[in-house]
């Protein structure tokens, strides 16, 4: 029942609105209202029309350039056509060239969806853009795990293994789970691998550490409750150790030389954090112990460990006396640098005797001069420069 | 809050790009019905507020503003919800909490609308599929604003995390927005005849421009270039002029306080109202906004910190001789000195107040020992001075446990200046780093290698960069300088100075230093629409041949205040053979570049 009235329609209208026969097809005119219904009408036929069309058009897939072009402007269009894995790549290879990294995400994704697993790894790797952009995405989505697999799969084993480590100090729910993902982390990526060996030693120290914290913790928390020792770093814990443990035996989980031995720290370090801890605690003598050589034979005179004055500004902020303060200052090498530091501390007997020493009057003299007249100090100096008076014969 | 006044001083007229912008929103808005609340990615309100102020919104119909946050929306009574986000996977999951939370809520039916600014995301929708809110929406459209300006000659794209996108995982999106964000710019102001670049990243953005360009071709290009030169630089290629302290008046601002969108929040007791009025002291922080619209700034924004003092003293004089004049004066002369003058030298006296004020803040800073110890270590290191060995100061640092992104800051500049660090050095650093400060940071020392800040040694290149390329200068004169080095009291930023030999004597000249640089080099001509004519061309309308040409410098994954401030000093050169307009992917500093890759770990705590 084709009517050849209107050349237009016919191009649009499908069988199915013909054999319709409540339809009244009359021509309408824009610009009368009344013909609202009609219109109406009209469309629904189309929709119809293009539904049909649409069903046809699915089993032919279009240029992937073109899709590719689609994706990148954001315009609807379907990937489901594309089924040999030919044309899956070139699809890929299409939207990498273009730029757009949602649009590469996307077609990723379709790939993923439809291919099987090994395939599509091949495909990534043909693709390192596609690659980068699908990781970059399963770490927003906290999808550490496949990262990691997919990353092992490509054979790129340090960066599965820094995966697994995020997943693994990024738990929440405290320290055991991060410490099973610590262990996972050393067993499957790490320690399998020799190249690695920089990053299994730390995390088996990390390990280590958790696992020292946790008992001391609470061991201690009766007495401080308050105490957070565990996910602190290794000279953070050695500074707690020197502070409430010092005199632990060395099989002790909490004695300083335990975790000095397990952590391997220079003498630096070490110095360092006990010497800040017992400083707090005013602890004088063991400050001095740990400048002083444990030989047999020696002489009881200072090593610079710690540089000298670094160790006299720590001791100073602790309130040491001027006599503790001396004894380090006292023991820095080399005049100048000493009378120096000596002078900043306000140690002055020794910037005295030294100038004393060298026979140097006129500093002896500028330094009196900037002593609180009448102090301890200023008496000392001038005595001294009294001393220096050559009696003349 | 915003006069856009000043965006018009320019050679370009970037107020092209706010009023752009405003438009484009206040289109968004006037698209959806009634009252409504916007929810903001925190990081655009900064950006915006550069374009449109609360008052200009509430004109809009928006009643209410929330940051976009897990949880639950604050309750508001409003007809549509609005959400205004970067396309970014990780904010869909808050976005899609929100809205289910608020449907849960019942009571008044609401519109949702997400805008995605600038295009949106097939991914990002796909989560909002698979969290069942995608149908919530009654709405998802795109906001395509890409440049923002910051001044008359500096813009931003304000694009978050760029350098760590392209850098680390190897995601283009940032330059890809880039290349459209310079299509926009053509097709403002015509085709850029001349294409130099150097770096990874500039190469990318050139391939994607020349694809953009070629989708546009029915595009109207206008006739009339006014940019001569685009020179593209992938932050990639100086890694050094972001980790040194800038020494700029602003640089130390945005050091020290950090400039956020031309605000800056200072600490408030210094800015007690001088009218002795009520305080608000509610925050400690007050909000300053700092433009080139104040004169003052605009003047003493890129001299050199020790040159500001004297030119605040300088200012007060002449302000102080300005107001003497009234003793001289008529009394008609008198009523147009109250009138006019009066106010004009009332704002220049609050306004010396104000950065007398900043100025004393900052060289509390400057003055410090830690500060100075801390340059004196920047200063040997770029003079290539014992920098294959542990540095003492850095290890002092560490054993103080001073913040760690100081720390890295400096052993990250150590390595660019040591063309890398010896295996076993970086080992120490590292094995001293992860025990000091816990071994979770080993994840942001990995993305500094991977990035590239921190590597192992490679060719040595520093030392003959720094040879060809004159980075360090002896005698820096910070009062009147006559060289970009000034921005640094003694080295000159690596980007500028390949401007600068761009523009003379060309880079032909020296491209053995730039085949020492990481990157391809890029030096292309783009062919101009038929109907297109360079605006210096002769002709009764033309402007005349004197005129300077105009390079569009793009730093690619972040631009420092010292850098745009050296570049200004290229263009206020008296023989400068171009002049300068600066655009960027974001605004950055050393602390901003090391935290964008630092992985912030809360250490685990508890049984």
């Amino acid at each position: 029942m084709m009517t050849s009235k209107n050349k237009k329609r016919d191009l649009f209208m499908g069988d199915e609105y013909w054999n319709e026969s409540s339809r009244k097809v009359t021509p309408f005119d824009f610009d009368d209202d009344t013909d609202t219904d009609t219109f109406m009408t009209m469309l629904a036929a189309e929709v119809a029309f293009l539904r049909r069309r649409l069903a046809e058009a699915r089993e032919v897939a279009p240029p992937p350039a073109d899709t590719a072009r689609r994706l990148a402007l954001g315009e609807p269009c379907t990937l489901e056509l594309y089924r040999p894995l030919a044309e899956k790549r070139q699809l890929l290879a299409e939207t990498v060239a273009l730029g757009d990294g949602d649009a590469v995400l996307v077609v990723v994704l379709f790939l993923k969806r439809t291919l099987k697993r090994s395939l599509f790894v091949a495909e990534l790797r043909r693709q390192p853009v596609a690659c980068e952009q699908y990781l970059a995405y399963l770490r927003a989505r906290f999808s550490h795990a496949d990262a990691a697999d997919l990353l092992a799969m490509l054979g790129r084993v340090e960066e599965a293994a820094m995966v697994r480590y995020e997943s693994a100090v990024r738990v929440r729910g405290g320290v055991e789970p991060q410490l099973r993902g610590l262990r996972h982390c050393l067993q499957a990526h790490l320690a399998p691998d020799p190249e690695l060996a920089l990053h299994t030693g730390l995390v088996r120290q990390q390990i280590d550490l958790l696992e020292r914290q946790r008992p001391v913790e609470a061991a201690d928390a009766p007495a401080r409750p308050d105490l957070q020792l565990v996910g602190r770093s290794v000279l953070s814990t050695l500074h707690y150790c020197c502070l409430h443990h010092y005199s632990e035996p060395a099989n002790h989980l909490a004695s300083p030389a335990a975790l000095r031995e397990r952590h391997q720290l220079t003498e630096r370090q070490y110095t360092w954090t006990a010497l800040r801890a017992r400083a707090s605690l005013q602890a004088w003598a063991d400050v001095q112990a740990l400048f002083t050589s444990k030989a047999w034979f020696s002489s009881g005179k200072l090593r610079p460990v710690v540089p000298f004055e670094a160790a006299a500004e720590v001791l100073e902020s602790f309130g040491a006396t001027l006599e503790t303060l001396s004894l380090y200052i006292a023991s820095i090498d080399g005049t100048e640098k000493r009378l120096e530091h000596a002078k900043k501390f306000g140690c002055y007997k020794i910037v005295v005797d030294g100038y004393l020493s060298q026979k140097d009057r006129v500093s002896l003299e500028q330094y009196r001069a900037t002593l609180k007249p009448h102090s301890e100090a200023h008496q000392y100096a001038s005595d001294a420069l009294r001393a220096t008076v050559i009696p003349i014969c | 809050m915003t006069s856009a006044l000043h965006l018009m001083h320019g050679r370009l007229r970037t107020n092209i790009f706010r009023d752009e912008a405003r438009q484009k929103f206040v289109t968004l808005l006037d698209k959806t019905v009634g009252t409504k609340a916007i929810v903001w990615d925190e990081r655009l309100t900064g950006p915006f507020g550069l374009v449109a102020e609360y008052s200009f919104l509430r004109e809009h119909d928006v009643a209410k503003m929330f940051p976009l946050r897990a949880g639950r929306l604050p309750p508001s009574d409003v007809d549509t919800v609005v959400f205004l986000v970067r396309p970014e996977v990780g904010l869909m999951e808050l976005v899609a909490e929100n809205v289910q939370k608020e449907e849960e809520q019942g009571g008044r039916r609401k519109e949702f609308v997400l805008c995605f600014m600038p295009t949106g995301s097939g991914a990002c929708e796909r989560v909002l599929e698979e969290r069942r809110v995608r149908g919530t929406f009654s709405q998802i459209t795109c906001l395509e604003v890409r440049l923002l300006p910051l001044d008359a000659d500096l813009l931003s794209m304000e694009y978050p995390l760029g350098f760590k996108e392209y850098a680390l995982e190897n995601d283009p999106s940032c330059l890809f927005e880039a290349a459209q964000a310079l299509l926009e710019i053509q097709l403002k102001f015509g085709i850029i005849p001349s294409i130099c670049g150097k770096g990874n990243a500039a190469k990318k953005v050139y391939d994607y421009l020349l694809n953009l360009r070629r989708e546009h071709q029915d595009s109207e290009f206008p006739t009339v270039c006014e940019i001569d030169t685009l020179l593209l630089i992938d932050r990639e290629v100086d890694l050094i002029t972001p980790v040194a302290t800038q020494l700029t008046y602003e640089g130390l601002i945005d050091e020290v306080f950090g400039i956020h969108n031309n605000t800056v929040k200072l600490p408030s007791e210094k800015f007690v109202k001088q009218d002795g009025g009520p305080i608000e002291m509610t925050n400690d922080r007050k909000q300053f906004l700092l433009s080139s619209a104040e004169e003052l700034y605009a003047d003493i924004r890129d001299k050199n910190f020790n040159a500001v003092g004297p030119a605040l003293s300088r200012k007060a004089k002449q302000i102080s001789a300005q107001y003497e004049e009234r003793h001289s004066q008529s009394v008609s002369e008198m009523k147009n000195f109250v009138k006019n003058v009066l106010p004009t030298i009332k704002a220049a006296k609050e306004s010396l107040g104000l950065h007398t004020s900043i100025a004393e803040l900052i060289k509390e800073r400057t003055d410090s020992e830690s500060f100075l110890e801390a340059l004196q270590t920047e200063q040997e290191m770029m003079n290539a001075i014992d920098t294959d060995r542990a540095h003492p100061h850095i290890e002092q640092l560490i054993a103080k446990k001073a913040d760690l992104t100081r720390v890295l800051r400096l052993i990250c500049l150590q390595s660019a200046c040591n063309s890398g660090l010896k295996p076993r050095l970086m080992d120490q650093y590292r094995r001293d780093l992860l025990q000091t400060y816990g071994f979770q940071h080993a994840l942001t020392l990995n993305n500094l290698e991977r990035a590239g800040l921190l590597r192992t040694q490679g060719r040595t290149t520093y030392s003959a960069l720094r040879r060809q390329l004159k980075l360090t200068v002896d005698d820096v004169n910070e009062q009147a300088p006559t060289d970009i080095s000034y921005t640094f009291s003694g080295y000159a930023p690596l980007s500028v100075r390949l401007a600068q030999l761009l523009a003379r004597p060309g880079w032909r000249s020296v491209s053995e230093a730039l085949a020492l640089l990481p990157g391809p080099t890029l030096m292309e001509e783009q062919p101009a629409p038929a109907a297109a004519r360079n605006r210096r061309d002769t002709g009764p309308l033309g402007l005349s041949a004197d005129d300077a040409r105009l390079t569009l410098v793009v730093f690619l994954g972040g631009a420092t205040f010292a850098e745009v401030a050296a570049l200004r000093f290229l263009s206020s050169q008296e023989d400068a053979p171009t002049e300068y307009v600066i655009a960027t992917t974001k605004m950055i500093n050393g602390n901003s570049l090391i935290s964008s890759l630092s992985e912030e770990l809360v250490p685990v705590g508890g049984a």
